[in-house]
């Protein structure tokens, strides 16, 4: 914007860098990991950095690039006093991440390495936490399964979750902002919206304590028997 | 809880001469900011009350951190750190737009966009434990039933865990973590903008005629970078 280019070519340009920065953590991510822990033994999958790397990049085009539009529409159509840098740090790199660390955290903790006690669904034991899998199946159910996996649950589950935090933000502000001096969209917009999400939470919960209720006696004493 | 064995040791309580020390500190520097730049105290103290809320905030906030991502722990599989950062800038955003509206409704929207940030994440982290990864029914290891809603957890925890998912007394908790942190974030940012206000035109060697005469989004703009 300051030096007169194409706003929506500076933002292309802008994100064409994030790309390359997010290959470079990527790689350096998986391989730093297992050279780390080279005493647990696990192999290295060339096809995790020649597929997966390329499809984490792609991904970050989208994720940045949408990003960094929609900073600059609240800028610019919605008249924000920061400047698109900041916004870009609150939006892009804290909030997304946040959110998306929350969100997306639990699925690399359900990778195939971790799965070789509990059946799915049940916690891990702590006493089994460095008790992983090493030999099993190599190359056929490798973590290359969670670019699938990511894709179908994590991916859109931390977007949705940054879209009703971005939405509900603008939309309370927006909208309800002229009332009561301020007060109005503010604060009492924004304690409304909280307390529906919190009753859709509890709502949530109450559905998966009736659904999948409690561990019978027989299979908890089995598995102390066990232990 | 350590894989280990080592057990939870809890915390060693408060240090009564590390907390002396600091405190000196902060009066310290109280008396320094009085004696150099008096405009700038009050702005001092609103700083260091915001930076207490955060740090209050941060206990609230239920993060579990990898057990959590594993199904050994409930809380958010995330960390606090992440987290914090999350609730305090969403809170900035809300109390800078507000910021016109004067300090109350700022503080108050702050405050509440933090709240919201973390709302939303509990949210979904609840959904994703539920529906994706399967996780039975939200449940601690730490306590027998949850303090509000009156669940009892023992049936529902998996056997050798700390427990799992999200309770809902976590996701109370997490939001009022998240409603302190964006009211400190936000205390921070209007006490420094107040700051930058009067300082700014004479770091930049500007007359503050001049300094009326730039656009005003450019003031806010300058001030705001400045700020954080």
């Amino acid at each position: 914007m300051a030096i007169q280019y194409n706003a929506i070519l500076a933002l292309i340009i802008g994100s064409a860098v994030a790309v390359f920065v997010q290959g470079v953590y990527a790689t350096t991510a998986y391989l730093g990991r297992t050279a780390s822990l080279a005493k647990f033994e696990q192999p290295v999958y060339i096809d995790i950095l020649k597929s997966v790397t390329t499809v984490t990049m792609a991904h970050a085009f989208v994720a940045v690039f949408t990003t960094v539009t929609m900073c600059f529409l609240i800028i610019e159509a919605l008249g924000h006093p920061f400047p698109l840098p900041l916004m870009g740090i609150v939006w892009g790199g804290i909030a997304l991440g946040a959110a998306g660390s929350a969100t997306g955290n639990p699925f690399y903790g359900k990778e195939r390495q971790y799965q070789k006690y509990p059946p799915f669904g049940a916690g891990l034991p702590i006493s089994a936490s460095g008790d992983i899998v090493r030999y099993a199946e190599a190359g056929q159910r490798s973590s290359l399964d969670n670019g699938w996996f990511t894709s179908k649950g994590a991916g859109p589950a931390s977007g949705i979750c940054f879209g009703l935090i971005v939405f509900f933000e603008l939309w309370r502000t927006i909208l309800f902002e002229p009332f009561a001096a301020g007060w109005g969209g503010a604060v009492i917009a924004g304690a409304v919206i909280i307390i529906v999400f919190m009753v859709i939470d509890r709502m949530v919960e109450s559905w998966a304590r009736k659904t999948y209720g409690p561990y019978t006696t027989e299979t908890a004493t089995e598995e102390e028997a066990t232990a | 809880m350590s894989a280990l064995g080592g057990g939870s040791a809890g915390g060693e309580g408060i240090n009564p001469a590390a907390s002396v020390i600091a405190l000196v500190i902060v009066l310290a520097s109280v008396g320094i900011a009085y004696v150099v730049y008096p405009v700038a105290l009050i702005p001092l103290i609103g700083v260091i009350i915001g930076g207490v809320l955060i740090s209050f905030g941060v206990h609230f906030v239920p993060v579990g951190g990898a057990p959590a991502a594993m199904g050994q722990a409930p809380g958010i599989a995330t960390g606090v750190a992440m987290l914090a950062a999350g609730g305090g800038l969403a809170g900035l955003f809300g109390g800078a737009w507000a910021a016109e509206m004067g300090l109350w409704v700022a503080l108050g929207a702050g405050a509440i966009g933090g709240g919201l940030l973390m709302a939303i994440t509990c949210l979904m982290v609840n959904v994703v434990y539920v529906y994706a990864m399967g996780i039975p029914p939200a449940a601690s290891g730490k306590v027998e039933k949850d303090p509000i809603t009156g669940d009892t957890y023992d049936g529902y925890r998996s056997q050798g865990t700390e427990g799992h998912g999200l309770p809902f007394i976590s996701y109370v908790g997490g939001v009022i973590g998240g409603i302190l942190a964006g009211l400190g974030g936000t205390l921070i940012y209007l006490e420094l903008l107040e700051v930058y206000q009067q300082a700014l035109p004479n770091v930049l060697g500007m007359t503050p005629e001049a300094w009326l005469r730039l656009p005003y989004p450019l003031q806010v703009s300058l001030q705001s970078v400045c700020s954080l």
